[in-house]
């Protein structure tokens, strides 16, 4: 003897799931992908520490004498890693929403370009 | 209620079922290959998309593939199970892979269970409680199915999962009667166990999954920055005098496991995050587990997953040892100022501080001064964090008394982990422990170290101590060139460690535990019930029968002089100790005043005499000579001892007495027993006279005398039993006469006369030994000196005309 499962009401629902899943959840995961990246890569900077402690001298220095030109080194280094870290976070997102696009287009596109070949509609 | 009809678990499962089987999976092949080959001839040219030809055929298999990436990515990795409780229906709480594993094998319990021992958990299990398939057995007899789901439900409670996991399945076929039941108990082991080992799967199996899961949030944002540490201060003086936890988590030089104090840690990460008093003090004795929580903070601290304010953040152990070495008067404050001068101004740094009490003046010679005060005001202050630990008796001694300086802190108690908490512990710690050592642990060697270092190492608390031994046993078996390390290969430390027998009872042990009583009449003649009821004991403790929490027998022998209460006690220390040494001999009439407590118990510079020998050795027989000799005071401290196992000596450390047999003699009613001998009254049916008598008269208290497990009374020995003491000390003498290859030859005459001449009606046999030592080894000496008796030669030891003991030699 066995269990007998009811799949009547799963097949029913598998076209909602398969829509709800390519327009909504795959796009939210390769965005969601793409923010935790971009999280990474500002933790990996140390974006946060570096712009709070923009004006800190370097390695904490306190000497007297020391702190002038502890600070000046601080500034130039910081000011050079948040540049480059935002650069890298510039095209990390602008990727990261175009492969969400492509994803979401992928199936238009596809039948778009079925509809051209059996002639419904033309490109010019 | 259970009805998989319409849960939605289940048609996923069953769908998945259908979709993957073989015959599906060769038609989606094809079509989808097939597909494939002929899509690929529409793509003339992708640059140019007026040349792109998606007839229908290729339109229909583009759409099979992303309905393909549909289900691999979304139907196959589906969960869509209520929580447990959220319905009355438990199966709309089933994971998919549970629902799947049911479904495969139908309502047969017998079906089930062969399909779930087939799973990569189901073979862990098997390897782990070093059993095969063949060990289970198939038969039927299996309790009901809704039984069977009615347990899979409360082991899922217990567990606390959200969802009927596939371990819950073979959980619950262990838990219903049946034959998997039977077949896990003839191998000994338990519900709780299956549980255990499940536990353990699951964290292999998660192990497996974080190895490969570099995409998941914890793993992508826990990254630390490269400017992390560029506003944080160098900390030169403290570099040199601690340890760096951070460094060595992150080589891989140490690992940190914690289970069980999840509470504990999150405690301790809130108050460090907070404004105000951020310093922790972590109690617990030894081996709880405190440097684990240290340790498990700090790694945490290091992935980004604590509290932001501790994100990040240096651990630095403070080594007391180089701190002080080499310092000079002064020097010490000098370099403590300095340290933390360092620890305030780095900015990122959390000061762990092991065995604080140090720094309050515990330890005489350690440290010279007080250090506190340097400390305190650094505490204060809102730069500088500490992590302190500290035992009960360091606390309650060192830290409680500074007032000022424990109100720094806020005080987190740890308390011992329970055994199942130990075992769930080792389990974490075992992969390492199988890599390193290249063995493979079974279940029943982790249950072993947490049982057996629970009732034989007091020394230190769970899961620590069960770490250790584990790790010690797993050493032996590599270096044995074993595979496999079993509960056998932990007793084997624990007896090696203890020198105590531990585990399963041998055959040749059997049967000497059996005939004990014979074993011990080899050294004591008569006294059956004295022998009787050590033996006893013996047994209880061996079978495992006895009260843990308590020695493992606590006797009080009555009876004159010179009758073998000591020479019992020798007995069964060598018989259950392995050696008549193992026994702490205390003369009682040396703790005759209340002030003779203090050598008892010791106190600060002064070791006690039965605190220490007993803190170096708990594996000891304990003998308090002449107890009535006491002091009332020293008799009252004895009652905490018999009746919960432990004592707190001078320094407020406890002191373990839970293996230990303790032996009270006293010469007390001696008078009584003897006239009663005299009288021919019955020793037995009296004895509850005389103990009335011994209680009326003060000696001991009646509270005392009800907490000895039995009162012995030694009878006096009577002639033949004074003969067979006679021969005994001969056979003594024969033995080592027989080491310088010379034969003994004693009659009985000889005998007899040695007991007649020898024994004394007050001192007992005892004079017995001097007689022979006096006028037969005396002789024999002066004989061996002068050549006249030499290696080979035969001495006879007789009777001449006279009645006088007289030797003589035959080359």
């Amino acid at each position: 003897m066995n269990f007998s499962i009811n799949l009547t009401p799963l097949i029913l629902t598998l076209p909602i799931l398969f829509v709800k899943f390519w327009l909504f959840e795959g796009p939210q995961l390769i965005l969601k992908i793409t923010w935790l990246l971009a999280r990474a890569i500002a933790a990996l900077f140390s974006l946060p520490i570096l712009v709070r402690t923009f004006f800190s001298p370097w390695k904490g220095e306190y000497r007297r004498g020391y702190v002038g030109i502890a600070r000046g080194v601080g500034i130039v280094v910081r000011l050079v890693t948040i540049l480059v870290a935002l650069l890298v976070e510039a095209g990390l997102i602008s990727s990261g929403i175009i492969l969400a696009l492509a994803w979401l287009g992928a199936p238009i596109a596809w039948t778009v370009l079925f509809l051209k070949t059996i002639g419904v509609i033309s490109f010019v | 209620m259970f009805n998989p009809e319409n849960a939605a678990p289940f048609q996923i499962a069953q769908f998945q079922i259908l979709y993957d089987s073989w015959f599906a999976r060769v038609i989606r092949a094809t079509i989808f290959l097939a597909g494939a080959a002929y899509a690929g001839t529409a793509f003339g040219s992708l640059t140019d998309l007026t040349m792109v030809n998606v007839n229908l055929v290729t339109y229909l298999w583009g759409l099979l593939a992303l309905w393909e990436g549909f289900y691999i990515f979304k139907i196959r990795s589906i969960n869509v199970g209520d929580p447990v409780g959220a319905t009355n229906n438990l199966a709309d709480s089933f994971s998919t892979r549970a629902a799947r594993l049911l479904l495969q094998s139908g309502p047969n319990l017998n079906q089930l269970l062969l399909a779930t021992l087939k799973t990569g958990f189901g073979q862990f299990f098997l390897a782990k409680a070093g059993l095969s398939e063949k060990d289970i057995r198939k038969d039927d007899g299996w309790g009901s199915f809704d039984d069977f789901i009615a347990k899979v439900k409360a082991v899922t409670t217990l567990e606390g999962w959200p969802y009927v996991t596939e371990h819950d399945l073979l959980s619950g076929l262990a838990y219903v009667p049946g034959p998997f039941k039977k077949s896990i108990f003839d191998h000994e082991i338990t519900e709780d166990d299956l549980r255990n080992i499940l536990f353990w799967a699951a964290q292999e199996e998660n192990a497996v999954e974080r190895r490969y899961a570099f995409w998941r949030e914890d793993s992508l944002v826990a990254t630390k920055g490269i400017a992390e540490d560029w506003a944080y201060g160098y900390t030169l003086s403290l570099d040199q005098y601690s340890r760096d936890i951070t460094k060595e988590l992150t080589s891989g030089r140490i690992r940190a496991y914690l289970v069980g104090r999840d509470k504990e840690l999150d405690e301790t990460q809130k108050i460090l995050s907070r404004s105000g008093t951020k310093n922790v003090l972590l109690l617990g004795e030894a081996g709880v587990g405190k440097t684990t929580v240290v340790q498990a903070l700090a790694l945490k601290s290091l992935d980004g997953l604590t509290l932001p304010p501790i994100r990040y953040k240096r651990f630095l152990q403070l080594d007391l040892t180089s701190l002080l070495s080499g310092a000079e008067a002064g020097e010490v404050e000098a370099r403590v100022k300095a340290l933390l001068q360092d620890a305030e101004r780095a900015g990122n740094v959390i000061l762990v501080i092991p065995d604080v009490q140090y720094l309050a003046g515990a330890g005489e010679g350690v440290v010279q001064s007080d250090l506190t005060g340097l400390f305190q005001s650094a505490l204060e202050g809102s730069r500088l964090q500490v992590i302190a630990l500290t035992d009960h008796a360091g606390f309650k001694k060192f830290i409680e008394p500074h007032k000022s300086f424990l109100a720094t802190f806020e005080v987190i108690e740890i308390p011992e982990s329970t055994e199942e908490e130990s075992i769930r512990v080792l389990e974490k710690v075992a992969p390492e422990i199988e890599v390193r050592q290249k063995v493979s642990l079974t279940y029943s060697g982790l249950k072993a170290a947490v049982q057996l270092a629970k009732r034989y190492l007091p020394d230190k608390e769970l899961p620590g101590k069960a770490i250790d031994l584990l790790d010690e046993a797993a050493v032996e078996v590599a270096a044995a060139g074993k595979k496999e390390l079993s509960a056998a290969d932990i007793a084997a430390v624990v007896t090696r460690k203890t020198r105590i027998p531990v585990g399963k009872v041998t055959e040749p042990e059997k049967d000497k535990l059996l005939h004990l009583e014979e074993i011990l009449h080899q050294r004591i003649v008569g006294q059956e019930e004295a022998i009787s009821a050590v033996s006893n004991a013996i047994r209880r403790a061996r079978a495992g029968l006895r009260d843990d929490k308590r020695p493992i027998g606590v006797y009080l022998f009555l009876g004159p002089t010179g009758v073998g209460k000591t020479e019992t006690s020798k007995a069964l220390a060598e018989a259950y100790y392995g050696d008549e040494k193992r026994m702490v001999r205390l003369d009682m009439s040396e703790y005759a005043t209340p002030g003779d407590l203090n050598k008892l118990l010791g106190g600060p510079g002064e070791a006690g005499s039965l605190t220490e020998a007993i803190r170096d050795n708990p594996y000891s027989l304990v003998l308090l000579d002449e107890l009535e000799k006491a002091d009332a005071k020293v008799q009252d401290t004895f009652l905490q001892v018999f009746d919960d196992g432990r004592l707190t000596d001078g320094t407020g450390r406890t002191v373990d007495f839970t293996n230990a047999i303790i032996i009270a003699t006293s010469n007390a009613g001696a008078e009584g027993i003897r006239e009663m001998i005299l009288e021919r009254r019955d020793l037995q049916s009296e004895k509850a006279n005389l103990l009335d008598s011994i209680q009326k008269s003060g000696i001991f208290k009646p509270e005392l005398l009800n907490r000895f497990d039995e009162i012995v009374l030694f009878r006096p020995l009577t002639i033949p039993e004074i003969v067979k003491v006679v021969a005994l000390l001969l056979k003594s003498l024969d033995k080592r006469l027989a080491a310088q290859e010379i034969d003994l030859e004693i009659t009985d005459a000889a005998v007899k006369k040695i007991a007649e001449t020898g024994y004394d009606p007050v001192f007992g046999a005892r004079p017995l030994r001097r007689y022979i030592q006096d006028h037969v080894e005396g002789v024999f000496a002066k004989k061996l000196l002068d050549g006249s008796v030499k290696r080979g030669d035969t001495i006879t030891l007789d009777v001449d005309d006279l009645g006088d003991l007289s030797t003589q030699v035959f080359k």
